[in-house]
């Protein structure tokens, strides 16, 4: 039980911590569009090389990968092999397709 | 982006997220209708743009049922093979479609829901299979009854089979596919229905990312909406889940039903092309 504990915690952190960030950068990102009527702002402004929106659905996207792969480990770690691998197929496939735009 | 049309776009997605929220719905499917016939934006990027705001519902939902410790992790992880197996073919194959076949086929899988859900709440939808030859088992603190519930899951091969279903209709229409786990984990893998809500919602947030990467890939996601969009369902998913408790939800569903068979009737006019109100 303390195994499924620790998961949920762990998994729960993890979405809350990106999803207030998503929505804090969304809503500066309104703010700005909203108060200077022009994209450039929003455009200007760059996190890892990615404009402000394009770096919040880059965020949003990783709330599914990052549990994902907390699920995998943690799986791992209490033995529930046939969970792991099949976590681990779907991460797969996740990156499989996000690996396809980035090319 | 025009000011207004940023305010409509919002106000929509407010009122998706709450409503689906309240329905234990993901959005998509008010959503997709309100970007195409009250906004004319094409339905494969409404249906992009959904999965966004299907993927922002989940993960808001998901907050609330992990804490209450509804989510069943080990089943989740089981049956997203088969829904994100389904999504891909469901997303790959909208692509395919043009756009009066799929508004056609919205509105008849909109319709199908609608009936079905007004049939659930005649007669209430919790099961009372006892068969158990499970694998392992399992338990949630029911804080209406306050007991700890102890169930255990069932024939996972045919739930994970028949999630390829589910993962179809969310990758082809932008749904979030709950409509279709939620029975397959009730009715056949012998899930408690409060678990059952729980884990479709955290499952279809995998779902829904599947099909943004996809339509995203191909183009059919338009990212200056996206941002009332994602404001609109989260902040109408917060206020769905607290209004949740004060709402006679047996009236809201009568209503919502009503509302959604109209809806269905809409979307398959317009895919069929036949102008009977120039709304």
């Amino acid at each position: 039980m303390n195994e499924n504990n620790k998961l949920e915690k762990l998994t729960l952190t993890v979405i809350r911590t990106i999803l207030i960030l998503a929505i804090s950068l969304t809503i500066i990102s309104v703010i700005l569009e909203i108060s200077f009527s022009q994209d450039i702002l929003v455009d200007s402004i760059e996190i890892s090389g990615m404009n402000l929106l394009d770096f919040t659905i880059i965020l949003l996207f990783m709330i599914p990968i990052s549990r994902s792969t907390i699920m995998i480990i943690e799986f791992l770690k209490s033995d529930n092999q046939i969970n792991a691998v099949s976590e681990l197929v779907v991460l797969g496939i996740i990156l499989g397709l996000g690996i396809r735009i980035i090319i | 982006m025009d000011v207004l049309f940023f305010v409509y776009i919002l106000s929509a997605s407010f009122i998706a997220g709450s409503i689906g929220s309240l329905l234990g719905l993901g959005g998509g499917i008010i959503l997709v209708p309100a970007l195409t016939i009250l906004f004319g934006i094409p339905i494969h990027e409404a249906i992009g743009l959904s999965f966004i705001g299907v993927l922002v519902n989940s993960s808001s939902s998901s907050l609330v049922y992990i804490k209450n410790r509804m989510v069943d992790m080990k089943l989740s992880s089981i049956l997203e093979l088969g829904a994100v197996t389904g999504s891909i073919i469901g997303a790959y194959t909208a692509l395919l479609i043009d756009n009066n076949t799929l508004s056609t086929i919205f509105g008849i899988v909109l319709g199908y829901i609608s009936i079905d859900m007004y049939r659930k709440l005649k007669k209430n939808l919790e099961n009372n299979n006892t068969e158990s030859n499970s694998n392992y088992e399992r338990k949630y603190f029911d804080e209406n009854t306050n007991e700890t519930i102890r169930y255990s899951v069932t024939r996972e091969k045919e739930g994970t089979i028949l999630s390829i279903i589910g993962g179809i209709f969310s990758g082809l229409l932008g749904m979030g596919g709950g409509a279709i786990f939620v029975p397959i984990m009730n009715r056949i893998m012998n899930v408690p229905i409060k678990v059952a809500i729980a884990t479709s919602s955290f499952m279809i947030g995998i779902t829904s990312l599947v099909g943004a990467l996809i339509f995203f890939n191909n183009g059919f996601i338009d990212i200056t909406i996206v941002p009332p969009i994602i404001l609109g369902i989260f902040f109408g998913a917060q206020i769905g889940s607290r209004v949740n408790k004060v709402i006679d939800k047996q009236i809201l569903t009568n209503i919502f039903c009503l509302v959604l068979i109209c809806i269905a009737l809409r979307m398959i006019l317009n895919g069929l092309e036949i102008e009977v109100l120039n709304l």
